[in-house]
């Protein structure tokens, strides 16, 4: 896997040669994951919103429900379950399709005439991630954003302008730029296992629902051990 | 380009396939290897590309030996030649006119504005005029290994390999596949290999027929030669009574 991450990195250089198919899978990792995006975002602002507004309500505390969905969606929800949709969806989606590929020699018939498939496979799909998924975090943490407004105005009392000032008044620009290294780091991974499980399949039809399976696992726990790290020593 | 395999020893998981296999295929001819299910035909032919490395020995192709070049190294030799999948090997995402263009416009061959038209002589040339916008999924087989091989040619291979071309083909479509292959062969002058079980092929096509047997090469002759032959392994397979060693031992 590092190895195809590197020979990814190196490939970079012919993606314009490559746009077609680097804007198909962008498509793919965002605008098709949108709908998915937005009700997992949504959801996940009013929960927030929901969960810790009942209980600062208690302490007489609800003013501060904006500080907290800011908070928990800017720096951990937003990016980790954005990683995990996409992961889930997208890719598991290809690994099953590259997958699919190798079991069918298509694999073979590419490299064959000398035509480098981590240069028209894999590197269309690792740009469109690292790409797409900041993009895809930042809108489905605008979207919880709005959800948990929905909850906090509502059904909690507080009022809109005490929601949104609390909100941005506790978020730093380093909550921010955590936020979007994260989800590089997890589209980077989460594209490179789909890749490496797809490209690497054998035994027909098994290997492929094998491969799936497996692109999904090791992304998701990859993600959270990701996400330890990365909390750990840049934020 | 004539290819010449020395010593060629390949294990799948202790599973010896090909054992001290010797081989040479002369240049301009049309060279068939012929054995059972699961003698390592295909594990043969696709050693000739680098797609499978080699345990041991050497395989020459052209004047250079392929043994230990690396997979960079190995791809602007893989442009001088040609393999015809036995499924097709076409890109189900990508149109028929697309999976043709594909090394052209991988490789930078012909500008932008040409490669329809060459994608539509090399449709043509296969019997396949008009069906640049279909999807391979759409196709018969024998369509899908025409395309195939129309694909090959926009590369203007210096040897072509086939892996098993009339497999699951009823007979006219077989023969449509083979007058194809000889064409290829004889006006082109291209190198030809080919991996088949089919004995009318081989015995329409072949210039030399070499019969693997437990991982080597038991006979190589002409076809006369071969279909003559004393030897009980290839009386047996031209009887179709040929029972691979590993059906024998089950």
């Amino acid at each position: 896997m590092v190895l195809l991450l590197g020979e990814c990195i190196i490939e970079l250089k012919y993606f314009a040669s490559n746009a077609r198919r680097i804007i198909r899978q962008m498509m793919e990792v965002g605008w098709n994951t949108l709908p998915l995006a937005s009700m997992i975002g949504l959801f996940t602002g009013m929960i927030t919103s929901l969960q810790t507004g009942v209980e600062l309500k208690n302490l007489g505390l609800q003013q501060q429900v904006g500080t907290i969905v800011g908070l928990s969606l800017v720096r951990e929800m937003g990016p980790v379950f954005t990683a995990f949709i996409v992961a889930a969806r997208v890719g598991a989606s290809w690994a099953a399709e590259l997958g699919a590929m190798s079991v069918s020699e298509e694999i073979d018939a590419l490299r064959s005439p000398g035509i480098r498939p981590v240069r028209f496979l894999a590197m269309p799909r690792f740009l469109a991630a690292i790409t797409m998924q900041p993009i895809l975090t930042v809108y489905s943490i605008v979207v919880g954003i709005w959800g948990g407004a929905l909850v906090s105005v509502n059904y909690l009392g507080v009022s809109r302008h005490v929601y949104y000032k609390r909100l941005f008044d506790s978020l730093a620009m380093i909550d921010l730029r955590l936020c979007l290294w994260k989800a590089l780091v997890f589209g980077a991974l989460f594209s490179i296992v789909s890749c490496y499980t797809g490209l690497t399949t054998t035994n027909g039809a098994e290997g492929v629902g094998r491969s799936t399976t497996r692109a999904v696992v090791i992304s998701l726990s990859l993600v959270l051990v990701a996400d330890y790290f990365i909390t750990r020593f840049l934020g | 380009m004539r290819i010449e395999i020395k010593n060629l020893c390949k294990s799948f998981r202790g599973n010896a396939v090909l054992k001290n296999l010797n081989l040479s295929i002369p240049e301009g001819k049309i060279s068939v290897i012929v054995g059972g299910s699961g003698s390592g035909k295909s594990v043969l032919l696709k050693h000739l590309t680098g797609l499978i490395r080699p345990d041991s020995g050497q395989i020459f192709v052209g004047e250079r030996d392929i043994t230990h070049l690396s997979e960079a190294s190995l791809y602007p030799l893989r442009q001088r030649i040609a393999m015809i999948f036995q499924s097709g090997g076409l890109l189900g995402s990508l149109t028929v006119g697309e999976n043709v263009a594909l090394g052209l416009i991988e490789h930078k061959l012909a500008p932008r504005d040409k490669i329809p038209e060459i994608v539509k002589e090399k449709l043509a040339l296969v019997k396949l005029e008009g069906k640049e916008n279909e999807m391979p999924g759409n196709l018969s087989g024998g369509m899908r290994k025409r395309v195939s091989i129309a694909r090959a040619l926009t590369l203007y291979p210096e040897l072509i390999l086939y892996d098993e071309p009339t497999a699951g083909l009823d007979p006219p479509m077989s023969e449509t596949i083979d007058d194809l292959i000889l064409k290829l062969a004889r006006d082109i002058k291209v190198t030809t290999v080919m991996v088949t079980h089919d004995l009318t092929s081989v015995f329409k096509l072949a210039d030399t027929v070499n019969m693997l047997h437990e991982g080597e090469i038991i006979v190589s002759s002409s076809p006369d030669e071969f279909k003559n032959s004393k030897n009980q392994i290839v009386q047996s397979f031209i009887r179709r009574e040929y029972h691979s060693a590993a059906v024998m031992i089950l």
